[in-house]
């Protein structure tokens, strides 16, 4: 398992565009990806669960991969946020 | 689209969440609600011009249900009385009047987003989650107000 910390820095948080990315990015790969914030962990394939955690500016989330390509997943994740929120 | 009364029996009206311009949501070239994979339904883009530019912009509700999720960053999902989830997604920072659980009817507002907004692709989202029950589904492309007729369909019961 792979996870690392990430706090959102786009003004408007995780909202309908890069949810709609995220969950796009999290289906490339075969390891089971999640997003979690304040206790509330979400499939982060579902686009709709992502929008629901409520993710605003300055919050910080967990992201963890785990399967069989996990580092691959974690790495992907880590800069699709950077680059995105 | 409709031959004779009989045709209508069964179709499901879908409102015009804001005024102006309709699409089917296939044609709204974002690569992600666009391919359909969070459901299938329409896009509205706000109208623009000299009466609109530059205000906020107001959602309505596309159908009678009850709002069974807010979703803080940019939308509601609506449980309509035949079962059917709607999903209006727009970009975020909306400030949403509909509470959870409330019942909320075609044409009542909702949601108004401030001016500058980010939408999706400028559009809002209007989608029906339940892909596998749609039987017909028609958008009435172009130029809609808010709470006219924007989509027909049908569902399996």
């Amino acid at each position: 398992m792979r996870s690392f910390k990430y706090t959102i820095t786009d003004e408007v948080g995780i909202h309908a565009r890069p949810a709609g990315l995220l969950a796009k990015k999290a289906k490339e790969f075969d390891s089971a990806i999640t997003v979690e914030k304040d206790g509330k962990s979400v499939n982060a394939t579902k686009l709709m669960m992502l929008m629901g955690l409520g993710v605003k500016c300055g919050d910080t989330v967990t992201v963890t991969a785990e399967g069989t390509d996990e580092e691959a997943a974690a790495a992907a994740m880590e800069q699709f946020f950077k680059e995105n929120l | 689209m409709f031959k004779n009364f009989d045709d209508m029996l069964g179709v499901r009206i879908l409102a015009a969440a804001a005024d102006g311009r309709v699409m089917p949501i296939g044609e709204l070239g974002d690569g992600v609600y666009s391919r359909r994979a969070e459901g299938d339904g329409y896009a509205v883009v706000p109208s623009s011009g000299i009466f609109s530019a530059g205000r906020d912009i107001a959602l309505y509700s596309p159908a009678d249900g009850v709002v069974s999720e807010i979703l803080p960053q940019g939308g509601i999902t609506l449980r309509t009385g035949d079962g059917i989830t709607l999903s209006v997604i727009y970009g975020g920072g909306g400030r949403i009047s509909a509470e959870l659980g409330a019942r909320i009817y075609a044409g009542e507002p909702f949601c108004m987003l401030p001016r500058g907004s980010p939408l999706i692709n400028g559009a809002i989202a209007v989608l029906i989650n339940e892909t596998d029950r749609i039987t017909e589904l028609h958008i009435r492309s172009g130029r809609r107000r808010h709470g006219s007729a924007a989509a027909f369909y049908r569902v399996s019961e």
